[in-house]
């Protein structure tokens, strides 16, 4: 037969039978969808559709007398119109007849050439059975429905595993069902199972797999156990991740539909550019440079807008890849007899034409990871108590210059330690490696080579077949992986891809007066910290240096220090390189002051004064340099990289490092930039990991949890301080001002009570061991001050020395080492650490202190009547200083707190006359520490509370009790229900749409703060800020519009104690 | 013979006796270090001076770093380095022997470059295990001539991949 391959109008049709064929097999799966949802009727739309679409193959096929493909696509019409007819019912084996029949179709429109060497004969004798079968269907089925499956089964199998050609044991099988007048899905599949088997042999010898074991070990395993369908396989005819399939995807698939307006533009272009060129040359030769100035901007924007239009001819949906998945999950669900569910979205977000190509493979294995081994067998999930319909999402969409596709799949979730402890049982990392590693970098090591080599791993971490090739398929079209599971909940796999290989928008940075660029897709921002500031806004945890970015905790990386280079700095004053000894970049000057490890990024304002002759020393002293931080992230970090300089922004070629650096993470690649220099380009996400972020990776990725919303553990940042030697106390991080080294001897003693001058000001001075039964500090000449602002008021924590701040777990033991003073006990770094409760001991050691603040404040309102300081705030929501979330965190904290203050007084003045009922406060917190913490510190501000463990309980509660709370005090992270998904429902009610809701959280990021203001919160509090919580509670429960009077009992103890 | 060699590569013997018959190959010398070194020039793609380069940190020893080669970047190897030699600043003198590996181009980086000779196969001899000190697998024989020895290089033991780099260190 000869065929006019190349006609165009054949072209078309080729194309469009394919459009056909895959509009038949969507409609296939959809129908078979419908039949396991119960939905009986079949509906005619469709069936009427993948009518139509087969009849249009065979009309065309028939018009250019491409027999194989008529023939087949009236067989399938046959059956198409006994269904629409009503005469065939659509039972499995007509679907999975339909289904093999428009693989063919498919496979000879992908191949004319080569069409006879398809075998139709077995799917269109199985189409004829059925035709055939179709009237005498109505009495016989039933019969043959129970009795033959089985003996079906049975012998297509032993057939396949008989037949060692694959093409005859897949006619085998299907010959034997024709007989048995049964076409069982299953047989079918078994025989499609030997020759995936074969195919995938094939795959493994091929050389282009490092490691054949890894690549093929999932695919027979599978088919010979259970028969499975590769889908890559049983499309096209070449299997996919193999040497092989891209020589002839080179050949085959090199053709590519342009829009001819697309292309028109194009050709404008190129002739625009070609105008310009010969202009160029004619100034050139004239050396007239204003004219060539102008001619080259000209050049440029051609160049920019050419370079856009080419790659867009090369950009495709990615629901060409995507769409198939619809079939290999259905295929995959019979198989594994799991009921799965594909979501699908994103369809339309296009990339450029060899990324679709390439992440075909890798995404088909991680929907069969996710379908084989991620979700659980159906009697376990309901079991487990989830639907027993499992759900694998497949996800696109833009983000950040980058396409993000997404795996999901709501199964048992991935368990790092024992991933862990399975790569140190193959030996692939160390144990003390493994020890240093967070639950994500465990997670991570699935993508090792040799990983997934034992047949054991499926059972041991129920993933990881053959991670190590989709890692690198993806890292060699420079995309990303990255892996987030929750045990039982389920795992989301996100590959993050450039839009386009070729050309990157990058920044360039210098270090050392060598030039790097770094992908702009990582990059979130630039930020220049002038050397005045360095001091200030940069913090160290640790060994580790941060910056406070905007209430984000950032560590910092010297990209020197990644690389081995020595560090340099350029003399702001003599613009000369000096070698640069300091250690950390907040050493600003020779000897460090241990005792200040930190000096502001809480929100009390700071000692001026001091601050600034600190300054003033810094400045002389100390290399006076700005510090450059480009703010990176990858999917799992945000870290910020310490350069010398930030260049410009440039659009790179990428090309590829020799293979001489294939063991350097740090870089993507290699660039050569305009002045023809060669700049190497960092990956990011190598960077990271060479970096040892330690605790302060950790605490991001608890921010970052906070974000993502993942259920886990709660944290507290506490400032450590160590009184006497060994004793460690941890003091919440939240209360801490400021810390001052001071000497013993400016501590003055007056009725009993210490105290100390600082400012003008008298500061009361409390020590731990005044209240506890702890060591006193030793009686050193210097001793520190943690200055804690508390009721409003300074008072100074006495303590040894000032070690750290670091992030506690929730796992506080509040029994064994509970004692006036100290609320309870916590493992940080191996140590013990009593929790200082600084509200106890002033409550204790200066009951007076609640009072007096209160007094001071009266004296701030009676003596200033001007302004909105002495306003009563009786306008709900016009409040200048609370109508913004997060105000504490702000320099004006004090003066906002004293002004605050100055009106609850007002309010509690007015109070003792109108004692409205009581409002009760509903607590909802998983943490028994911090939910006896909160319901305590509410008692103290005398409200009562009900109690909750989780979002359900909460809501529960909150409905019964609808008419007495008047205000919601919610954590976000808990188990069962969150926080915001809390507030979502409780809003939904009308009757709660006014009520007062706060979450408190332990660290709170922007993002974080705008979907809890988006689900209705009305604002964010950081945990354990006693103050700041009893404020908004009174604040709210006050401006309730039920009581007019819009006071409430807050400070009824403060009156009772002013009174008395 | 030690003199000779002082003075770098120009002053190299002038010529290995060149018997017709068409079976000599032609050498391009250079010296790397003290030794006088020889490649064939159909191994040779092209030489090129080496004024500036960027140096790739975290990378091997013996990467001296990349070289725009026209557009194309290639690896420049310090082959001092890699014959475990003292390492040296760049010499104006420097230039770098391009090499094709498995199609990848890779700059040898030598002190000097010299002439280009006939070379008679009758006059290679097996590499001693060491040569000056440099361990005998980095060349695939000596080539005798009137001033003395000359080092054939190996070419893709020197441009080649350090064979250690088969195992992935990332997380050991």
């Amino acid at each position: 037969m000869s065929l006019p391959h190349d006609d165009e109008i054949f072209l078309a049709f080729v194309e469009e039978g394919k459009e056909h064929a895959e509009t038949l097999e969507h409609l296939i799966l959809s129908l078979e969808r419908g039949r396991e949802d119960g939905v009986d009727a079949v509906d005619q739309e469709t069936i009427g559709s993948m009518f139509r679409a087969a009849h249009s193959i065979k009309g065309t096929a028939g018009f250019f007398s491409v027999e194989p493909i008529t023939v087949l696509a009236h067989a399938m019409e046959n059956v198409l119109g006994l269904l629409r007819s009503e005469d065939l019912e659509c039972g499995p084996e007509v679907t999975s007849a339909l289904l093999a029949g428009t693989d063919l179709l498919r496979r000879m429109l992908e191949d004319t050439v080569h069409l006879e060497t398809v075998d139709t004969r077995a799917v269109l004798e199985t189409l004829g059975a059925i035709a055939e079968r179709s009237e005498a269907q109505a009495e016989a089925r039933p019969e043959v429905r129970t009795e033959a499956p089985t003996e079906a089964r049975a012998e297509a199998w032993t057939e396949a595993q008989a037949e060692p050609e694959p093409e005859e044991a897949e006619l085998g099988g299907y010959a034997d069902l024709d007989a048995e007048a049964d076409g069982d899905a299953d047989a079918e599949a078994h025989a499609h199972a030997d020759r995936d088997a074969e195919a995938h042999a094939s795959l493994a010898d091929t050389p282009s797999l490092d490691e054949p074991g890894a690549g093929s070990s999932a695919s027979p395993g599978l088919a010979s156990g259970t028969g499975t369908r590769a889908p890559g396989e049983s499309k096209t005819p070449a299997p996919s991740a193999n040497g092989k399939a891209r020589t002839r995807d080179a050949e085959g698939a090199s053709t590519i539909r342009v829009n001819v307006a697309q292309l028109n533009r194009l050709m404008m272009l190129a002739g625009e550019l070609v105008l310009t060129r010969n202009a160029l040359l004619k100034q050139s030769a004239l050396r007239d440079l204003e004219q060539m100035v102008n001619l080259t901007q000209r050049v440029d924007a051609i160049t920019s807008e050419l370079q856009d239009g080419v790659m867009a001819t090369r950009m495709q949906p990615i629901g060409v890849v995507f769409s198939r998945f619809r079939r290999t999950v259905r295929d995959l669900s019979r198989t594994l007899k799991k009921k799965i569910n594909l979501t699908i979205s994103g369809e339309d977000v296009e990339l450029d034409k060899t990324l679709v190509e390439t992440i075909g493979d890798p995404l088909t294995h991680l929907v069969r990871n996710a379908a084989d081994h991620g979700i659980e067998p159906p009697e376990v999930r309901v079991a487990k108590g989830k639907s027993e319909t499992a759900t694998i999402g497949l996800r696109a969409y833009h983000e950040a210059g980058q396409v993000v596709i997404e795996v999901s799949d709501d199964g048992a979730g991935m368990d790092a330690e024992r991933i862990g402890a399975a790569a140190v049982a193959k030996g692939l990392i160390s144990r003390e490696r493994l020890a240093e590693m967070g639950s994500d970098e465990r997670l991570r090591l699935i993508f090792l080579a040799g990983f997934s080599t034992a047949e054991r791993v499926t059972d041991v971490s129920g993933r990881g077949v053959g991670m190590d090739v989709v890692l690198r398929d993806l890292t060699r079209v420079a995309g990303t992986v990255d892996i987030r599971s929750a045990l039982g909940v389920g795992t989301t796999i996100t590959v993050r891809l450039p839009l386009t290989l070729a050309i990157m928008p990058s920044i360039l940075v210098s270090v050392n007066d060598e030039r790097f660029a770094i992908p702009q897709s990582n990059v979130l921002e630039l930020v220049r910290i002038p050397p005045g500031e360095v001091k200030r806004r940069l913090e160290r945890l640790g060994r580790a240096e941060i910056l406070r970015l905007r209430g984000e905790l950032l560590p910092l990386v010297r990209l020197s220090h990644l690389l081995g280079m020595k560090d340099t700095y350029i003399d702001e004053q003599t613009q000369e390189r000096r070698e640069d000894r300091r250690v950390r970049l907040t050493d600003r000057r020779a000897e460090t002051d241990a005792s200040v490890p930190r000096n502001s990024s809480s929100s009390i304002s700071l000692t001026r004064d001091i601050d600034e002759r600190r300054r003033e020393q810094d400045r002389r002293r100390a290399p006076a340099s700005a510090v450059n931080v480009v703010v990176l992230s990858t999917s799992t970090v945000r870290f910020g990289l310490v350069v010398d300089q930030l260049l410009d922004s440039e659009e790179i070629v990428v090309k590829p490092l020799g293979f001489h650096m294939a063991r350097c993470r740090e870089y993507a690649g290699a660039t050569i930039l305009g002045d023809g220099a060669v700049a190497l380009i960092l990956s990011v996400a190598g960077l990271a990991n060479s970096a040892s972020l330690g605790s302060v990776q950790s605490m991001i990725a608890e921010s970052e949890r906070v974000m993502s919303r993942k259920p886990s553990s709660d944290s507290q940042t506490y400032l450590i301080v160590e009184n006497a030697p060994g004793e460690y106390f941890g003091i919440p991080f939240g209360l801490v001002g400021r810390i001052q080294r001071i000497q013993r001897s400016s501590i003055t003693t007056a009725g009993g009570r210490r105290t100390l001058t600082s400012d003008g000001k008298i500061l009361p001075l409390i020590a731990i061991e005044e209240i506890a039964e702890t060591t006193p500090s030793p009686d050193a000449r210097v001793a520190s001050v943690v200055i804690c602002n508390i009721y409003g008021r300074d008072v100074g924590l006495l303590v040894g020395q000032v070690h750290d701040i670091v992030d506690g777990s929730d796992d506080i033991d509040d029994v064994s080492h509970a004692q006036p003073g100290i609320f309870g006990s916590t493992l940080i770094q191996e140590r013990v650490v009593l929790l200082a409760d600084v509200y106890g001991m002033v409550d204790r050691l200066i009951p007076d202190l609640n009072a007096m603040s209160a007094r001071r404040d009266r004296r701030i309102q009676l003596g200033d009547h001007r302004g909105d300081v002495a306003r009563p705030p009786e306008i709900p929501g016009s409040d200048p200083f609370f109508g913004v979330p997060g105000h504490g965190r702000d320099g004006g904290r004090e003066a906002a707190a004293r002004r605050d203050g100055a009106r609850l007084e007002l309010d509690g003045a007015r109070t003792a006359t109108v004692e409205p009922p009581k409002r009760l406060v509903l607590v909802v917190e998983d943490s028994p520490f911090f939910r006896k913490q909160l319901v305590q510190c509410l008692q103290e501000g005398g409200f009562d509370s009900i109690r909750a463990e989780d979002g359900q309980a909460g809501l529960r509660l909150l409905e019964e009790n609808a008419d007495r709370v008047g205000l919601v005090i919610t954590d976000i992270e808990m188990p069962v229900m969150d926080g915001l998904e809390m507030t979502r429902r409780v809003r939904a009610q009308d009757r709660f749409r006014g009520l007062p809701m706060i979450a408190v959280t332990s660290l709170s990021g922007e993002v974080a703060e705008r979907r809890g203001l988006e689900v209705g919160l009305n604002e964010y509090l950081i945990k354990l800020d006693r103050d700041q919580i009893l404020d908004r509670a009174s604040h709210y429960l006050n401006k309730d519009p039920v009581q007019n009077s819009g006071f409430g009992p807050q400070k009824r103890t403060d009156d009772a104690r002013l009174s008395s | 013979m030690a003199t000779s060699q002082e003075q770098g590569a120009f002053s190299m013997p002038d010529a290995v006796d060149t018997r017709p018959g068409g079976e000599s190959a032609e050498i391009v010398y250079f010296t790397v270090g003290d030794i006088v070194c020889g490649l064939d020039v159909l191994q040779i793609q092209e030489i090129k001076k080496i004024q500036t380069y960027t140096p790739v940190h975290g990378g091997p020893a013996y990467v001296r770093g990349l070289v725009n080669l026209r557009g194309q970047i290639i690896t420049l190897i310090d082959v001092r380095a890699r014959l475990g030699l003292s390492a040296h600043s760049l010499e104006s003198r420097a230039s770098a022997i391009v090499v094709s590996i498995d199609g990848e181009l890779v700059g040898l980086l030598v002190d000097s470059i010299g002439d280009v000779v006939q070379a008679d196969p009758d006059l290679v001899r097996p590499a001693p295990a060491n040569l000056h000190g440099v361990e005998g697998h980095f060349f695939t024989g000596v080539l005798m001539t009137a001033e003395g020895l000359v080092a054939l290089m190996d070419r893709d033991r020197i441009a080649g991949a350090e064979p250690s780099l088969l195992g992935d260190g990332r997380w050991s």
